[in-house]
């Protein structure tokens, strides 16, 4: 029998800001950290707590380069972090579909 | 906030925000304007060296130019990070170029070798063009996708009115020239 993708779902991906930084990390090499909180309108003490739960799971890469007197965050999703989103985005959808397929009868 | 699993609107709305998102960056990706422009002025530059050098040895422009434009390609991309906090990826276009310098030339020598003379002359145009419409495809790129529409009848016309390095040369001039301008049409990140 077929685990319900409910099974599917990693709690570390499945929160909707830590969606939304994989989401607008995937395509691109790197985003900085502006950019993040700019798009996904959050505070940097919010922001910073989700990307410190995404690295230590391995599914982003922080890096601080030293920009004049101040520092640079960029973020790169990994290889670990590409696999999650597409196994989170299958795994909606077939919730979705079996949602959908109960109000068909 | 934690999403409930369960929650068929919030699934539903996380889904389409997730896909939303990725489209969005698949069309940032495909803002590719400067490498589109520097690939148009190469290949007019190359329809220069074709007259000069012979067609058999675009090959040996092409490595050279193709690095320069990959590198200025670069600097570019990391000015624009810098400004707006995005970097663009190259590895997958860079990769694709490659290939396809390396499949055109391919084409030719088969087409010599075979003693087919349009394999030869028009195989490595068209080559380009399916890359570039790939290209265009992938990044939602609409200009260039119409450039390579109007490469396969502008190519026909000048297999009719030219041939040998002639030939190579004005469907490079006339590709360049297209792509150039489908770089125009090209957004540039923002």
């Amino acid at each position: 029998m077929t685990p319900h993708p409910i099974h599917r779902l990693d709690n570390a991906v499945h929160q909707r800001v830590r969606l939304g930084i994989l989401a607008a990390c995937i395509g691109v090499a790197k985003v900085d950290f502006s950019y993040l909180k700019t798009t996904l309108g959050l505070t940097d003490g919010n922001l910073g707590q989700h990307l410190e739960t995404l690295e230590s799971a391995g599914l982003i890469a922080v890096e601080r380069v030293p920009q004049g007197r101040r520092q640079r965050t960029w973020i790169r999703v990994t290889a670990r972090g590409r696999q999650a989103l597409r196994q989170e985005i299958a795994a909606l959808r077939e919730l979705i579909d079996g949602i959908d397929g109960i109000g068909d009868g | 906030m934690d999403v409930d699993p369960v929650d068929p609107v919030m699934d539903r709305l996380l889904l389409v925000e997730l896909q939303a998102r990725v489209e969005g960056n698949r069309r940032r990706a495909g803002a590719l304007r400067f490498p589109l422009a520097a690939i148009g002025v190469a290949n007019v530059l190359a329809a220069g060296w074709c007259l000069l050098a012979g067609r058999d040895h675009l090959l040996g422009f092409y490595a050279p130019v193709l690095a320069v434009v990959v590198l200025a390609s670069r600097h570019h991309f990391r000015r624009l990070a810098q400004r707006h906090g995005v970097l663009l990826p190259i590895r997958a276009w860079v990769l694709a170029a490659c290939g396809l310098a390396v499949a055109s030339a391919a084409v030719s020598r088969l087409g010599a070798a075979l003693g087919a003379t349009v394999l030869e002359e028009v195989g490595p145009s068209l080559v380009w063009v399916l890359g570039y419409h790939v290209l265009g495809w992938w990044g939602h790129n609409r200009a260039l996708v119409a450039a390579t529409v109007v490469m396969l009848p502008s190519t026909a016309v000048l297999a009719t009115l030219a041939s040998g390095d002639g030939l190579v040369a004005a469907q490079l001039a006339v590709n360049g020239l297209l792509v150039g301008v489908a770089a125009l049409s090209t957004a540039e990140l923002t």
